[in-house]
């Protein structure tokens, strides 16, 4: 970890609760540098999701601080169209379900939707489509309507409409969920890629798999929804009873249940 | 309401299997498939007024047959067609069945009971039937031959304000993901139902997959609303510009000009 590296984010003592209670997150203190490819840990609805929504500014913390180069991530900060456009062109953010984030009427409309919200010109619009639709390969689509693409196509052209916005931070929700081998191969390349780059990601998963092929930080929640710890991939591979504690490795009870029954 | 389950998981997957086949017909190289979608908008309207402005029966006969070879011009199947084509105005026609009787007139046919056709209410349902039938058919044409994306992009050349078009694009493009839950959840229910269910057993599966459905979608929604927020929108839309005009639309313009002038002419 290279501590002279600029702050991406700030996270002081920061919580959330859903409206009607529901808490989300607990005392989350932690720190992102430019550069870092984090995996963030946990079981089903332990909070990984909700911290990606903070950091990218689409929820605010209900208590703590929040920080994004210095700036504080609040609905008052989002309500001047400046910071809100400068900060959307920073951050891509890469949703766990494609079907949410494709959601206009063909391939190209969508990976066009983001360069022209943020007021491009219609030339560097397309030049940014088409570029982001040959490094994704999927020119051939691009008069497809999104609801006729297989699983890995849609999960495709959710990136490459994020692409476009050409963003120095990812934020990736469960990026491997319901893709084929060959598909998860295929993303794990273009996650090193941009890490390559420079780029700062950070990835909610629960997928031990990638860990160590994409992730150069670990934190782990718990299910308390609190950090449970935070280390490098393979710190907290080998910690097999954090794992179990943390519902992400589980023994297989099948032994045991022949063993009960007589089998 | 025997299979009313099974019925409705048919007719969702019949929806999505048309959506397929009509994608695949505006992908062919028809007549109407080459137009822009502009051209193709224009032409409809045109053939709409036209068809609503003409008086004889037999200049809307001309027109109302007109279609069967534009839609062979332009690769859609008879039987795709034969469907809206004779059906809808067919409807239409059954619905003006009454003014066949109280249109007041001379009479035509004398029915038992004291019921007569009159000449006149004669000629307001077949009117009703070739109008229904040429306007139906036309925007038929428009809708197999047209992806629904370039339609969009026909209406935003044509002033219509991003905000809509984007409220339009986003409903095309979540029914189908609504038909395709829907038909997930119905074919997971009829996966499990061992012999036939009462009917008020049905009504109680299909109450309860409305709910579903509307819990889901409502989550949906905000999720969606999420995503188009990270992508930089703050409620003022815009959307691509594009398709070009080319010459096969000035002398369908012309063409379809000429005809529907002349059509106004013989028809007034």
């Amino acid at each position: 970890m290279d501590d002279s590296a600029e702050l991406v984010y700030e996270l002081e003592s920061v919580g959330f609760d859903y409206p009607g209670g529901t808490t989300a997150l607990q005392e989350i203190t932690w720190s992102v540098r430019r550069g870092e490819c984090w995996a963030v840990l946990g079981a089903n609805g332990s909070g990984k999701s909700t911290l990606l929504k903070l950091l990218d500014g689409l929820y605010y913390a209900t208590f703590g601080s929040l920080r994004f180069c210095g700036d504080a991530l609040s609905e008052k900060a989002f309500a001047s169209d400046d910071f809100n456009y400068a900060f959307r062109r920073q951050v891509g953010f890469v949703f766990q379900d494609p079907n949410v984030q494709l959601f206009s009427a063909s391939v190209l409309d969508e990976v066009a939707f983001a360069p022209l919200q943020l007021g491009l010109s219609d030339a560097e619009v397309m030049q940014r489509v088409e570029q982001a639709m040959q490094a994704l390969e999927v020119t051939k689509l691009a008069d497809r309507p999104p609801h006729h693409l297989s699983g890995g196509e849609k999960k495709r052209v959710s990136i490459a409409s994020v692409l476009t916005l050409e963003p120095q931070v990812w934020l990736l929700d469960e990026p491997t969920a319901g893709l084929d081998p060959r598909s998860q191969s295929w993303l794990v390349g273009f996650i090193r890629q941009r890490h390559a780059l420079g780029e700062t990601i950070v990835i909610a998963t629960h997928d031990l798999s990638i860990l160590q092929q994409v992730a150069t930080d670990c934190l782990v929640f718990g299910e308390d929804h609190r950090i449970a710890a935070i280390g490098s991939p393979d710190d907290i591979l080998a910690d097999h009873a954090l794992l179990h504690a943390c519902n992400l490795m589980h023994q297989h009870p099948t032994k045991a249940l022949y063993q009960t029954h007589g089998g | 309401m025997k299979n009313a389950l099974a019925k409705t998981a048919r007719t969702v997957s019949a929806s999505l299997a048309f959506s397929l086949a009509a994608e695949t017909t505006a992908r062919q190289g028809g007549l109407f498939q080459r137009l822009d979608a502009r051209t193709k908008l224009l032409s409809v309207l045109a053939l709409v007024l036209t068809a609503n402005l003409v008086h004889q029966p037999v200049v809307l006969v001309f027109l109302y047959a007109a279609i069967l070879p534009l839609a062979a011009a332009s690769r859609i199947r008879v039987r795709t067609l034969a469907r809206f084509w004779l059906g809808i105005p067919l409807v239409a026609a059954l619905i003006g069945v009454p003014a066949l009787f109280i249109t007041p007139g001379p009479t035509l046919y004398r029915l038992t009971g004291g019921l007569a056709i009159s000449a006149t209410g004669l000629r307001s349902v077949t009117l009703l039937y070739l109008r229904v039938g040429t306007s139906a058919s036309s925007a038929i044409l428009l809708a197999l031959t047209t992806r629904w994306h370039d339609l969009l992009h026909a209406l935003a050349r044509l002033g219509m304000p991003d905000v809509l078009l984007l409220a339009l694009g986003m409903t095309y493009r979540y029914i189908y993901t609504l038909l395709e839950l829907t038909n997930d959840m119905l074919t997971a229910r009829l996966s499990r139902s061992v012999g036939p269910l009462s009917a008020s057993k049905q009504r109680q599966v299909q109450g309860a997959l409305a709910g579903t459905l509307l819990a889901r979608s409502l989550d949906m929604s905000g999720e969606v609303y999420l995503a188009m927020r990270s992508r930089g929108f703050s409620g003022r839309a815009r959307t691509l510009q594009r398709g070009r005009l080319q010459w096969l639309d000035l002398v369908w313009g012309v063409g379809l000009l000429v005809g529907c002038t002349l059509a106004l002419w013989m028809g007034r």
